[in-house]
């Protein structure tokens, strides 16, 4: 079981500071944009890997000071200025709270027939445990994320993945999860959790993952918050 | 960029009648590098070379380390052309040339000087976008995300990229639709609502087509012109085009921009459609013959549609863009059609799904190129 945890820093309710957030990321976006990986490639025979578009107008500095090193003049340093970012309805790309940490793998994932989203009678009795779980505890919020085997375009994978994960999401509120708790994420075919192409690796890959997203206990005089005591097996159907 | 000098062009020589023939051509005095991508070049776009006894037509000259010449001639003993062209490095003095042969030849604009977009993966879940030649050569990476990256898409007039990204922004991950200048190097987030955010096909006129779950199901939409996302995080001013449950993927748009075409299910089915792109009623483009289409992408001249069908391995098809009997050509995913509108650049898996390489189908004469294979798997070229 992996529990894996990230901090941000962005407070609760502040919306102005989501928007520097948001902006400073925009920013590191930008900074990141064009650096060539030039190590991760693998050399043509005859031929020195280019650290440019090809037309010879390189550049390592950049007039934004963003570091680009790709194609062309440097970039503007991306993000400054622009309007305040409202968030979005509910839990989503815009929307997420406080301090928190990210665990995933504290329920089963459920699984899927070949090319097929639709949930079998027997998900029913462990999405209710995930249900039931974030309805005792309302500060929790949840992503699906919907993955695919192989055996299919990487296109058709993503839509197919989004599906899947929309399917539990929808059904999660039918038991009565509030749909701004919830957010869906599609890796497509991108992330198998088990290398092979026969139908054991198939059918395990094809499958959707739930991740918590549980806030920290924000103490009243401004300190450090303090991490909530959930062990991930603890909730483990 | 390259100086060509022609000391004579003539419109003599004896054009191919069949188009669906392979056109024997013998390469005569090229060394090293440049004789090699003289015979790939010529052989993409239907070229056969062979020996100077058998051959219709004999390009013949010698390469230098900064030139190169041409004469071109039919075996009939007519005079084409006689080039000398300098000033840059050897592959793209060799590329200039093959686009000249090609156009002497058959009367069409050459794509070696065209370049490629792909994904491919750099180390254990991470892939990035690459720009290269089109035929592999001189690739460079376009991002440094160290996440997952889908679908590179030119813009129409290749200035800049549209593509999905899984990028952490607000400590969470999620799908975005990345604009990218490459110019300037700038990016922008094009589209981040709650849940999938893909697609980012623009259409000639500026227009462009969204695949978001947004409101759950996943559908299409259109942008209106000169929209951003963060004047309208709601999505209030989008063109909601469908409104199903069916998985929707791979936009493409008519050359014209008055239809996106994309793949949806259909009754269970999967099925090409189109949609006008002022919304309308969903049209199926039919595909007989073809087994699970997917992926289309239509033709800069408007006339096909290349899509890939499922049949066991994946397979690469093209069929009229009004939609008939599906013609199947070679083992391959991905496809995108060059500007020729006969070329098409796809993928092929060999030995696994990370381990895909493109290669180039000539339509007409059904010859298959492969390119050379790169360390990581790569993915979804798009052609410029």
């Amino acid at each position: 079981m992996r529990d894996v945890r990230e901090k941000e820093n962005i407070m609760q309710g502040a919306i102005y500071l989501k928007t520097l957030a948001v902006v400073a990321a925009l920013a590191a976006l930008a900074a990141n944009g064009c650096k060539s990986a030039t190590t991760d490639v693998t050399n043509i025979p005859g031929k020195t890997l280019a650290t440019n578009g090809g037309n010879g107008n390189g550049n390592t500095g950049g007039t934004g000071g963003n570091g680009n090193t790709g194609l062309g003049p440097g970039g503007t340093g991306g993000g400054t200025g622009g309007p305040e970012i409202t968030p979005g309805p509910g839990f989503g790309p815009l929307g997420l709270p406080g301090e928190h940490e990210i665990v995933r793998d504290a329920f089963q994932k459920i699984h899927f027939a070949y090319d097929s989203a639709e949930l079998q009678p027997t998900d029913l009795p462990n999405i209710t445990k995930v249900a039931e779980y974030l309805i005792q505890n309302p500060q929790h919020l949840l992503e699906v994320e919907g993955h695919c085997d192989e055996r299919g375009t990487e296109d058709y994978n993503l839509s197919l993945g989004e599906r899947r994960a929309q399917a539990i999401a929808q059904a999660l509120s039918e038991l009565g999860v509030t749909a701004n708790r919830l957010a869906t994420k599609s890796m497509g075919e991108k992330m198998p959790i088990v290398q092979g192409s026969d139908k054991e690796s198939f059918a395990a890959n094809r499958r959707g993952e739930f991740v918590l997203y549980v806030p920290l206990a924000a103490p009243a005089n401004g300190a450090t918050p303090q991490r909530i005591n959930l062990t991930p097996g603890a909730v483990t159907p | 960029m390259f100086a060509m000098a022609a000391s004579t062009w003539a419109a003599g020589l004896q054009v191919q009648g069949n188009v669906g023939k392979l056109i024997p051509i013998a390469l005569i005095g090229y060394q090293g590098e440049v004789a090699k991508v003289l015979a790939f070049d010529l052989q993409v776009m239907g070229c056969k070379i062979v020996a100077k006894g058998d051959a219709s037509f004999v390009l013949k000259g010698k390469n230098g380390p900064n030139n190169l010449t041409g004469v071109l001639s039919d075996n009939a003993g007519n005079f084409g052309f006689n080039l000398n062209i300098n000033g840059a490095a050897p592959r793209v003095l060799a590329h200039a040339l093959s686009n000249a042969t090609i156009k002497a030849i058959t009367g069409q604009n050459g794509i070696a000087h065209t370049r490629i977009l792909f994904t491919m993966k750099t180390a254990a879940r991470e892939w990035e976008v690459f720009q290269s030649d089109f035929d592999g050569h001189n690739p460079v990476a376009l991002t440094n995300d160290k996440s997952i990256v889908e679908s590179p898409m030119w813009m129409p007039d290749h200035s800049g990229l549209f593509y999905t990204s899984w990028m952490t922004i607000g400590g969470l991950q999620n799908t975005t639709v990345v604009k990218h200048n490459l110019k300037t190097g700038k990016r922008e987030v094009f589209s981040r609502y709650k849940g999938l955010n893909t697609g980012g096909a623009m259409a000639p006129n500026g227009l462009v087509a969204l695949i978001l779950s947004k409101s759950r199901s996943t559908d299409v939409y259109i942008t209106p012109p000169k929209w951003e996302f963060l004047k309208d995080i709601k999505g209030e001013k989008l063109l909601r085009l469908t409104r199903s449950r069916e998985e929707k993927s791979s936009p493409t748009w008519s050359p014209n921009g008055q239809w996106l075409c994309f793949h949806t299910l259909i009754g269970g089915k999967h099925t090409l459609v189109k949609i006008p792109a002022g919304g309308g009623q969903m049209v199926s483009i039919p595909t007989r013959g073809a087994f699970r289409p997917t992926q289309p992408s239509w033709s800069p001249d408007g006339k096909w549609i290349a899509f890939t069908q499922q049949r066991g391995g994946f397979q690469i098809g093209v069929i009229p863009a009004a939609g008939g009997n599906a013609k199947i050509y070679c083992e391959g995913e991905d496809p995108a059609w060059a500007a020729n509108s006969r070329n098409i650049i796809f993928t092929r898996r060999a030995g696994g799904v990370n381990k895909k390489r493109m290669a180039i189908l000539d339509v007409p004469t059904e010859q298959v190129k492969m390119l050379p294979a790169l360390r990581g798997g790569v993915g979804q070229p798009a052609w410029q």
